[in-house]
């Protein structure tokens, strides 16, 4: 049975059809056309699909639209209203992805750190990205364009 | 097939959900989404989300802590500063072994007992520390120890009830535990893990002792004759490796990162090594 819910991203609102077992994932990326927001390995494995659900960092594959409704979903589209992000000028600056595909849940996941803890210590950075995989290895540079985007403003 | 989502609020409007028989309670959705994904819900119909039933407390009583079944792994991190006691360590360590923050921020304590897969942390240590659960259904409420209430994989004793809350012992000083993982990486799911509570004496004898490992059997496993063993003794490393030779008698279950043999030696000394550090923290209580 498909319900209509309100979901808020990145400060609008949107209206969608979901069904009872849609995740935030399918809905934001097939249904809403965020595809910034990536799906990898689809069960919370590799943190690709990070996105910020009322202040806090989630796998957007394993997390139910329907209970996302009414919260403030904030995906990769959605950081910067007009410029570049800090984190994401850290992560072009010091070369943090090959790839890429991983890049937009390093970065929400680095945004939930930075926003409640702005000068992290490496074990802490290690802490936040535990949840993330980078499967070219770009790990050295991922943590050093944390760093860097901590001594810029977030 | 799931054909709807209902977001219940309160006790009563899950529990007439559930007695249909074909509805299943969703808590983060971490685990039980997953399942739904690799084709293991086939006969649930109604995922019930308790997130609005009002059970996200952390309170108190005479004789427990009290943890709503809606309490994230993060928010216990943050608000249950009891945790940080030795008497509740291991539950404590069992939470931070559990690494993604994105899973922490959702995953709740009750879910992680509910879902019943043996390499899941927090159940370890809540079974050594002998937490319980509080059943709820149409037909009233029942108490069951965390231990007793998962019984195999993906097993646990409901019929058509609920995880209302947990409860947590208050525990008296002199008491310490420890919960160690050991896992492929920091960040990996534990291969073998093991949560010990010990109770001593101001001299320093154990009076009490509760030795569980994780991964190693289809629920928490007990090791109920080095338990025994303990008792009345002070943990010397020699004496302790001597009693956990009674694992060469079990039969740890195997997985493609290690064989039984080596998650039963592997198993020995994590044991080691939790036992002394619970004994420690049980001790810092006579000395404060």
């Amino acid at each position: 049975m498909e319900k209509l819910i309100n979901l808020k991203i990145n400060g609008q609102s949107f209206k969608v059809k979901v069904k009872p077992y849609d995740s935030l994932n399918r809905v934001l990326r097939d249904y809403l056309g965020f595809t910034g927001t990536k799906r990898g390995c689809d069960y919370g494995g590799c943190g690709a699909c990070t996105v910020i659900v009322d202040g806090r960092a989630v796998y957007s594959c394993l997390y139910p639209a329907l209970k996302a409704e009414d919260k403030e979903i904030l995906t990769i589209e959605g950081l910067s209203s007009s410029d570049t992000h800090p984190l994401q000028r850290a992560f072009i600056e010091m070369h943090a992805l090959q790839c890429g595909y991983c890049t937009p849940g390093f970065i929400m996941a680095a945004y939930a750190l930075l926003r409640v803890n702005p000068s992290p210590t490496l074990d802490e950075i290690l802490e936040a990205i535990a949840g993330n995989l980078c499967r070219c290895g770009t790990y050295q540079n991922i943590i050093s364009a944390i760093k860097y985007a901590s001594r810029l403003t977030v | 097939m799931i054909n709807d989502y209902v977001k219940v609020r309160n006790l009563e409007e899950a529990c007439d959900l559930l007695k249909s028989g074909n509805a299943t309670v969703i808590g983060g959705g971490t685990t039980i989404f997953e399942l739904y994904e690799r084709g293991l819900l086939q006969d649930v119909e109604v995922f019930v989300d308790l997130e609005k039933a009002g059970l996200d407390y952390i309170l108190e009583d005479e004789a427990h802590y009290r943890i709503g079944s809606c309490v994230t792994f993060s928010r216990l991190l943050e608000e249950a500063t009891f945790l940080r006691n030795p008497q509740y360590m291991s539950i404590w360590e069992a939470i931070k072994a559990v690494k993604p923050m994105q899973v922490k921020n959702v995953a709740t304590i009750s879910g992680s007992v509910c879902s019943a897969i043996p390499f899941y942390d927090p159940p370890v240590a809540l079974s050594s520390l002998g937490a319980k659960v509080v059943i709820a259904g149409s037909n009233g409420e029942r108490v069951k120890e965390v231990k007793d209430f998962i019984t195999g994989f993906l097993s646990r004793d409901l019929n058509r009830e609920l995880v209302k809350e947990l409860l947590l012992p208050k525990l008296p000083k002199g008491v310490g535990s420890s919960f160690i993982k050991f896992g492929r990486t920091r960040f990996d799911y534990g291969l073998v893990t093991v949560s010990c509570v010990v109770s001593v004496d101001e001299d320093g004898f154990i009076k009490s002792a509760k030795v569980f490992l994780g991964n190693y059997d289809q629920k928490p496993f007990e090791v109920v004759e080095v338990e025994r063993a303990l008792l009345d003794r002070r943990p010397e490393p020699n004496y302790l490796k001597g009693i956990l030779r009674r694992l060469d008698e079990t039969t740890p279950i195997p997985s493609i990162h290690g064989s039984s043999e080596y998650k039963k030696e592997l198993a020995k000394t994590l044991t080691i090594r939790s036992i002394l550090t619970a004994y420690e923290r049980a001790m810092m209580g006579w000395r404060s």
